[in-house]
């Protein structure tokens, strides 16, 4: 009992999924076929690889709401450059013109002490200009042959832009669990005065994580280019809304200091399935969004509640 | 030289218009478990922080085992082997315990990664060391404060030179049991060495536990000796260092018969069991015990503020019906936070504001805020309260404790309040300030209305009182007044 009790605080999400898995298609058989299921898959990569990035940003305490934008711009740069350079050349511009935005928020935010929310706002507002400018307004196709087939590539029926999810998710959990940095970076956001009194450089981490979430913006933007072969200065305006749920959903506090990737994969996971059951019970769009902040909200509560149950009030 | 492990030499500390610490000198032997004794203000904390590189001493020199040292943060003070347990402990709550001891130098195995079955060891054997044997899994949210505590001893420990740790009150909110556990813990300490300073306010405790005594008041070390040397009235006497009468102003009021509120068979499932009383106008109660006796509760149960599970409350003889602090309010009951700060006031608003916010139809005019009413309500206050301030625009945040506390006492004054809790209204307050919160207590009783007095100051308790009750594990034990109003009978009821 004691243990059924933990494996649900545990893994409540991805009991949830499973049990979504096992019941769906009882009544939706086409829920359970090769495509849809590859269908699911790709569509959790570029909001997931983003989810990753942000995730490591509310670690330590701190909010970045220009991923949307920074999104936009990566994906549009991306698929400028490819007009002339060749594929790794404009990923490296594409991702250091991301990250160099995360390093500007993460100055203001983390040096000159400003609030990430305003910073962020003012970042996401430029960024979106400065896509708007580099495409020319208008979406920007990607004739490329290669680039068609990274979007199409599949190992044993699983696209392989979901496997560099997988990995990065791999990645990221081993360097948040097992490695200093890591470490720091939930001392940082669960205490940033004891983390500063033991001689933690809490600026330089705050600032890093904000870097590196816009960086993995700037990957989700590309990984949405290859994709759909071109890049669009319109993409990713609802990035915040559909990003934000996966994370908290999978266990990550907002207020900072506790969370990682493989909750939040656990939230990205439920997010696309709860998505893709909608659709196919023919759910009309508006609904569909009215029930995605019903979710929110069911989830925020039920958390808060778990989290206080246990303390006098 | 090698007798000391610290040698402090004619170190002063000057703040704008302070002089924290004038001239201070005082040696601690290796191996010594030495008490700091002094009022609030006298100068013990700055002396810490300056230990621990918090502060910058101004003049004076500090010698740590044998050679001068130049602590600039804390970094350098641990480097030395210098460790501070500071009363607001240095945790990251939702870290384990182990993570917490090795902060920022958890152990490397393999690939350079963090290897965690050591770090977890590692842990296991310093808790265990100090006789706590836990899991260093743990997350430190889920301990209590004594466990906590001994964390930060571990994790003073941890650092292989630590020679002399400092603890800032350690036992204020022990139990007797996890007292006894600590000093234990010290004593062991002392056993391998390590130096201990001990700062704390219960004599007892210091007669029992340390060697060595040094007593501070206004900054200066008035006398340091060996614990035998001192009685503990002769301690009391040289800390304080001025007669205590005069301290509390006189009232030229007396109680009268008139019962205005009355509490009858008040519970909450284990916090506070069976809690009847009455008040009466223009009488002053004192709510005196040990903290966590629950008499902070009782207060909130009664405004509201907490939940209470059974219990009849009369104001002026009729049946009230209380669910939150407004309804308190509507029946005249004022509740005046211990944590002035966060549920007095609003810190980043001007003194106006904080003070017409509690009753703002005094300040209306056709539903909206008459800004000359509003002026007229805040003036009138500032000056009956005495509240020393260039203008009423200023923020709340930037006056000092004593005047902050008057500005929420004229908060619910411009109410129709006409019963006032106050808890802990002195604490953080210098001792002048605190004469004038007197004053303004008495008035309040002297132009009828009555006050409930929380407070741990036992003089203050027992000289603003006309009755007190005593409270020990959530229930009155004690209604004392007159001859029986003694701190040695509310010690013994409390204790």
């Amino acid at each position: 009992m004691v243990l059924a009790k933990k494996l649900m605080n545990q893994y409540r999400i991805w009991i949830i999924c499973i049990v979504a898995f096992l019941i769906v298609p009882l009544f939706k058989p086409a829920f359970l076929t090769v495509n849809n299921i590859e269908g699911i898959l790709t569509s959790m990569v570029t909001y997931g690889v983003i989810a990753l990035g942000l995730t490591m940003t509310l670690i330590t305490g701190e909010i970045n709401i220009s991923i949307g934008a920074v999104m936009a711009f990566s994906s549009v740069t991306f698929a400028v450059c490819m007009k002339s350079l060749p594929i790794v050349v404009s990923m490296v511009l594409a991702l250091a013109g991301a990250a160099v935005f995360g390093l500007v928020d993460g100055y203001f935010v983390a040096y000159k002490k400003l609030p990430a929310f305003m910073v962020s706002v003012a970042v996401m507002v430029t960024v979106r200009g400065i896509a708007l400018a580099v495409s020319g307004e208008a979406p920007v196709g990607i004739m490329s042959d290669t680039i068609a087939k990274i979007g199409r590539l599949q190992i044993a029926h699983i696209p392989v832009l979901f496997l560099f999810l997988l990995l990065c998710v791999l990645i990221l959990e081993l360097f948040l669990k097992r490695t200093q940095v890591g470490r720091n970076m939930y001392a940082v956001g669960g205490a940033p005065e004891v983390a500063a009194a033991y001689g933690l450089n809490v600026e330089k981490y705050k600032c890093l994580s904000l870097t590196f979430c816009s960086f993995m913006a700037g990957v989700g933007g590309i990984l949405l280019a290859i994709r759909m072969c071109s890049g669009s200065p319109s993409v990713g305006e609802d990035a915040m809304p559909s990003v934000l749920p996966m994370i908290v959903i999978g266990g990550t506090s907002i207020s900072g200091g506790k969370g990682g990737m493989i909750k939040t994969l656990s939230g990205i996971v439920l997010m696309n399935l709860i998505f893709n059951i909608m659709s196919m019970f023919n759910i009309y769009v508006n609904v569909q969004n009215l029930i995605k902040g019903g979710i929110l909200l069911v989830i925020v509560i039920t958390d808060r509640y778990l989290e206080n149950r246990n303390k006098k009030i | 030289m090698g007798e000391f492990i610290l040698d402090v030499k004619n170190v002063s500390k000057i703040f704008p218009a302070v002089k924290a610490l004038d001239n201070v000198s005082l040696r601690v032997r290796k191996g010594e478990i030495h008490a700091f004794v002094g009022e609030n203000g006298a100068g013990k904390s700055t002396l810490m922080k300056i230990l621990n590189g918090n502060y910058k001493k101004d003049e004076g020199s500090i010698y740590f085992d044998g050679k001068e040292a130049d602590i600039k943060n804390p970094e350098d003070a641990r480097n030395l082997g210098i460790s501070i347990i500071f009363q607001e402990l240095n945790l990251v709550p939702h870290l384990s315990i182990a993570e917490n001891i090795y902060m920022g130098r958890l152990f490397r195995g393999k690939f350079s990664l963090i290897d965690w079955e050591k770090v977890y060891k590692r842990a296991d054997e310093l808790m265990e060391q100090i006789g706590y044997r836990m899991d260093s899994r743990t997350k430190v949210e889920s301990l209590s404060v004594a466990q906590k505590q001994m964390v930060e001893i571990a994790k003073a420990l941890s650092y292989p030179n630590t020679k002399l740790i400092l603890m800032d009150e350690p036992s204020a909110t022990l139990t007797t049991k996890e007292c006894k556990k600590l000093f234990d813990v010290i004593r062991s300490l002392k056993e391998r060495g390590v130096s201990v300073i001990y700062i704390s306010h219960k004599l007892e405790e210091i007669d029992e536990l340390c060697e060595w005594v040094t007593i501070l008041r206004d900054g200066k070390i008035i006398d340091s000796g060996p614990i035998s040397s001192f009685t503990r009235d002769q301690m009391i006497a040289k800390m304080i260092g001025r007669e205590i009468t005069n301290k509390f102003p006189k009232r030229n009021s007396t109680v009268r018969e008139k019962e205005v509120l009355s509490v009858k068979g008040l519970n909450r499932a284990g916090v506070i069991s069976d809690v009847s009383f009455s008040l009466r106008e223009g009488e002053v109660l004192g709510f005196a015990g040990l903290v966590g006796a629950g008499r902070t509760e009782i207060a909130r149960a009664i405004c509201g503020v907490d939940y209470t599970d059974s219990g009849e409350i009369f104001v002026g003889g009729e049946r009230v019906k209380i669910n939150n602090p407004k309804d308190a309010l509507k029946v005249g009951i004022a509740y005046l936070s211990e944590d002035r700060k966060q549920e007095g006031l609003v810190l980043k608003a001007p003194i106006k504001w904080n003070i017409s916010m509690a009753n703002m139809e005094n300040a209306l005019s056709m539903g909206m805020i008459n800004e000359k009413k509003d002026r007229q309500i805040s003036d009138k206050m500032i000056q009956a309260m005495l509240i020393k301030t260039a203008s009423m625009e200023e923020y709340a945040g930037n006056l000092s404790g004593g005047n902050q506390q008057k500005i929420v006492i004229g908060k619910w004054l411009n109410t129709n309040a006409k019963i006032f809790i106050f808890d802990e209204p002195t604490r953080g307050i210098d001792v002048g300030a605190k004469y004038e919160i007197y004053l303004l207590i008495n008035r309040l009783v002297e132009e009828g209305r009555s006050v409930i007095l929380i407070s741990s100051e036992m003089p203050e308790v027992l000289e603003m009182s006309d009755r007190v009750l005593v409270i020990n594990k959530g229930t009155i034990v004690a209604d004392l007044s007159g001859e029986k109003k003694n701190a040695q009978t509310v010690m013994e009821y409390a204790i």
